[in-house]
């Protein structure tokens, strides 16, 4: 599948910070979109594509910490960069636990910026990827029979056939037959294979 | 024979006459004393007598006189002699009328003579002063008038025994010749009834050597009653007032007597018969019967005339009390005192004295004054000299005349050199036009009272003064000078200009803080185009190491750092203005544009603050007059104020409004009003007091240096609850005139 190119939001309510910004980002070629506030961003459409946002700190309104708060909330999945014209420490530890990129402290080096961005292109590359494996492997779960996604449960869980056999209250036949339309479901080369996969898509054995 | 030709001659003689006087008819009167000349009662009788005929008579009389002496020649045969020679004497002559005093003669002249022939046959005949007990005498006669004597002893003794309270004796003194022994018989008899309350004694035949030597040894409580006396009992010849003068002048007790004729003799008085009016009477019936008034032809008796009459001496020297007295008193001799004597002397003396003592007293009076005044002068004097202010007299002419220790002082001039001078002298050249209004003003009679000015001193040096002058007058209450009192006011000036310069410092340090709380938004604000620059730099600098140079991106870029650069500046403009120290200078403002520059610095702070700042500001406001960084200052101070209150507010509507507006007295309004928590009513007046605050990092002096800078501008800051809620923080400034300044 071809991947559209990336994009980098930018936030800041500093006209002549967002002017330069553009610019910067524009220098190496990168798409970009300029909101002046927060609010402004979310409001704003989102093209599919890999992308990383930078995020002035201080802005009246919505702060650049509360729209990342709010986008965790809102499952809303973007690398973010943090610039602040007066940086504290405990400002950035909160900053980089909510998982931003990188908090640089103005002026920067425009390098570090650039740099910032194609790591958190990158990472937002790979969080796509991710994310569109763990869709397909979704799908494939969904396919299952509520039978076979017991059966799936238990054996990653790492019970036996027989064990399962037991617990579902059927004989270790059909066990065994349920488990390999599982397998065939999942795409699964291997026990392995499937138990990497239950982790993705986080399946349990609630009931033991 | 020769006795009865007589009568018929006379008469002849007499009708001759008559015919010859017509109606004119000559009276002849004879006044026939029985005394002597010297007797003072016949002398009473006598004058009185012959004045009133002479007066009255109405034609001519001739009076004719005889004294005949009966008492010290008292015999029968001197008697018939005295008959017979009268007749013989005024044989010749028709007498109308006989007037005998005491009635001596009286039997002779009535009697026929030996030769049946009477001595004045066809007179009327007066008896003068006859006693009325007297025999003989009493009887009724036609053709005769009497006016009686009368002696009451009765009465003069109880005044006597009034007058003495406590009189024991009575000495009774009389003569021994037939006069004297018949007043005495009747005495006696009036007497009796005393007898038992008092002691009589008579002296009554006693020779005037015992009687003397009695009465000058009489015991206390006696007084002494004369009655009268011709004859001692020696047989020696007295007027009675002789005698009675002896023995007044003798005697130890009072004598009291009987008549009037006595009184001045050294008698005390007593009720005593007056021969004066005796002799009153007599002409009187005398001018009658000479007037042809027939009614005398029945008998005629006038009653004597008894009064009370006293020597006031003898009262005085007795001790007797005119309370005593009985009513009706006479009071003779009266001494005048010396108050009568001098009167209008001692008048005229008091009021010499008194005036004197006036005049002694007004002249200490005025010296005690001259005395207090001296005092309260020379007290006046020591104030001046002790003064440390100069205090200097000038006269009209402008010329010093007083020179105080502390004007020397405060100028360097000695008393010697300044007094004559003219005051110029002390007067800086820039300064004269001042000190002529000064001059003035005193001249027409005003105070100038503090005028801060400077002088100059002996050396040349400039001293600030402070100048109070009045106008001096003189006696006449005109304006003869000025009184100056100069008062250096160096200190206070320096600790004026320590002070003034001590508040713009505080100012200046509330701006400085204000500014303080800017910081963080400031930095902001100056780092935002700061790190736009520097990144708009760093690319500069890539594109154009390139070897394909964007120029276009870099000469976007570099307008870009252009624009961020000038922009930075201005934020550090408008913070270095603040910052600056300087005096106040006050020009022509628009209100609109000092809060524009406001809400500009601190716009940022206001969004960090997440605080929304309104302006609705008027339009076409007039100019005020202001210092611009003072006024931001004050503008500042009000929206921090409003930035923090509103800030404690939790909810999203946070925010400033400020407005500005024309006022009703056309100045300039401006109001800041926050959406904080208000502020309580009894702390609206106390927020503006030095170091309240309700901030824990404020120095709480805000306010108070607003109000004081809003003073100064003319105008007035205040703060007043909002309808809903917050507080309003409003200030008027007079709108700024160019007519005015």
């Amino acid at each position: 599948m071809s991947e559209a190119s990336p994009i980098v939001f930018i936030v800041d309510d500093d006209p002549s910070m967002r002017s330069f910004l553009a610019r910067l980002i524009n220098s190496v070629n990168l798409r970009c979109e300029t909101y002046g506030s927060a609010d402004e961003f979310l409001r704003g459409a989102r093209p599919d594509a890999p992308s990383c946002l930078v995020l002035d700190v201080q802005m009246p309104g919505l702060s650049g910490l509360d729209l990342q708060r709010e986008m965790t909330r809102a499952d809303l999945h973007l690398p973010i960069i943090f610039i602040t014209a007066h940086g504290d420490i405990p400002m950035s530890v909160q900053a980089m636990k909510a998982g931003a990129v990188e908090f640089l402290t103005k002026p920067f080096r425009n390098q570090d910026l650039l740099d910032a961005v194609h790591e958190a292109i990158r990472r937002d590359r790979a969080a796509r990827e991710q994310r569109t494996r763990i869709a397909g492997l979704r799908a494939r779960y969904e396919q299952l029979t509520p039978r076979e996604r017991e059966v799936c449960a238990l054996v990653i869980a790492g019970l036996l056939n027989k064990q399962i056999a037991v617990k579902l209250g059927t004989s270790e036949r059909t066990v065994k037959a349920h488990r390999g339309q599982v397998m065939q479901k999942m795409g699964a080369a291997s026990l392995a294979d499937l138990i990497r996969m239950g982790e993705r898509l986080g399946i349990t054995d609630s009931k033991r | 024979m020769r006795p009865c030709r007589l009568p018929i001659l006379a008469w002849t003689f007499a009708c001759l006459t008559t015919l010859a006087a017509g109606s004119e008819e000559t009276k002849r009167v004879l006044l026939l004393h029985g005394g002597e000349k010297d007797t003072p009662a016949n002398e009473v009788m006598d004058r009185i007598i012959r004045a009133r005929l002479k007066e009255g008579a109405g034609r001519p009389v001739e009076i004719y006189t005889e004294y005949l002496d009966v008492s010290r020649f008292p015999d029968k045969k001197y008697q018939q002699l005295n008959s017979h020679y009268l007749r013989e004497k005024y044989a010749g002559r028709r007498i109308d009328l006989v007037v005998s005093i005491f009635g001596y003669m009286v039997e002779s002249l009535r009697s026929q003579q030996e030769d049946g022939a009477q001595i004045f046959p066809s007179s009327t005949m007066i008896i003068c002063g006859v006693d009325e007990r007297t025999p003989g005498h009493a009887g009724p006669e036609p053709e005769t008038a009497q006016t009686l004597r009368v002696f009451v002893f009765k009465d003069t003794l109880n005044a006597a025994l009034r007058m003495h309270p406590g009189a024991r004796r009575v000495v009774v003194v009389g003569g021994t010749y037939d006069g004297d022994k018949s007043v005495e018989a009747k005495a006696r008899e009036e007497l009796k009834e005393f007898e038992g309350r008092v002691d009589f004694t008579y002296l009554t035949n006693h020779s005037i050597e015992e009687i003397l030597g009695e009465v000058g040894n009489l015991p206390p409580q006696t007084i002494i009653l004369y009655l009268q006396m011709f004859r001692d009992g020696a047989g020696k010849h007295f007027y009675p007032k002789d005698a009675l003068v002896l023995i007044a002048r003798a005697a130890n007790a009072p004598v009291y007597s009987l008549s009037d004729t006595f009184l001045g003799t050294g008698t005390i008085g007593g009720y005593v018969y007056s021969y004066e009016a005796n002799a009153e009477k007599a002409a009187e019936l005398a001018l009658r019967v000479l007037n042809g008034d027939r009614s005398l032809q029945a008998p005629l008796i006038a009653n004597g005339v008894i009064a009370p009459v006293f020597d006031w001496r003898q009262l005085k020297r007795f001790g007797v009390s005119e309370a005593s007295l009985p009513p009706g008193s006479i009071v003779r001799y009266r001494e005048p005192s010396f108050w009568d004597l001098y009167k209008w002397r001692i008048i005229g003396a008091a009021s010499l004295c008194f005036i004197e003592a006036l005049l002694i007293l007004a002249l200490l009076i005025q010296r005690a004054k001259r005395k207090r005044a001296e005092k309260g002068r020379r007290f006046l004097a020591a104030i001046v000299e002790s003064s440390t202010d100069a205090i200097i007299g000038l006269n009209l002419d402008r010329k010093i005349v007083s020179w105080n220790p502390g004007a020397v002082k405060l100028f360097g001039h000695s008393a010697r050199e300044a007094v004559g001078r003219d005051i110029s002298m002390l007067v800086p050249s820039d300064r004269h036009r001042e000190m002529e209004s000064i001059l003035g003003q005193v001249r027409s009679g005003g105070m100038v009272e503090q005028i801060e000015t400077a002088r100059r001193r002996k050396d040349g040096s400039m001293v600030d003064v402070s100048i109070s002058a009045a106008p001096i007058q003189n006696e006449r209450g005109e304006i003869a000078g000025a009184a100056a009192i100069i008062r250096d006011i160096t200190k206070r000036k320096q600790a004026e200009e320590a002070l003034r310069k001590a508040q713009a410092e505080l100012v200046h340090v509330d701006r400085v803080a204000a500014l303080g709380e800017l910081a963080a938004s400031i930095a902001h604000e100056v780092n935002q185009p700061l790190a736009a620059i520097v990144g708009n730099a760093d690319l500069c600098l890539n594109w154009l190491a390139s070897e394909r140079p964007n120029l276009e991106e870099a000469r976007e870029a570099l307008a870009d750092i252009l624009q961020d650069g000038n922009r930075a500046s201005q934020v550090l403009a408008r913070i270095r203005t603040l910052i600056k120290k300087g005096a106040p200078q006050k020009a022509s403002l628009g209100i609109n544009e000092v809060i524009g520059e406001v809400v500009a610095l601190v716009s940022h702070e206001a969004a960090r603050r997440e605080v929304r700042i309104e302006t609705e500001l008027g339009v076409n406001l007039p100019p005020v007059l202001g210092d611009r960084v003072q006024l931001e200052q004050v503008l500042l101070n009000l929206i921090m104020n409003g930035l923090d209150a509103a800030h404690m507010m939790a909810d999203s509507d946070r925010k400033i409004v400020i407005r500005s507006s024309e006022d009703s007295a056309g100045g300039v309004l401006v109001a800041v009003q926050d959406s904080g928590p208000g502020i309580e009513p009894k702390d609206l007046e106390q927020i503006f007091a030095a170091f309240y605050t309700t901030k824990p990092e404020g120095l709480g002096m805000g306010l108070a240096i607003c109000r004081s800078i809003i003073n100064d501008h003319g105008g007035q800051l205040c703060a007043v609850a909002n309808d809903g809620r917050g507080a309003t923080f409003q200030f008027a400034l007079p709108a700024y005139s160019k007519k005015v300044a």
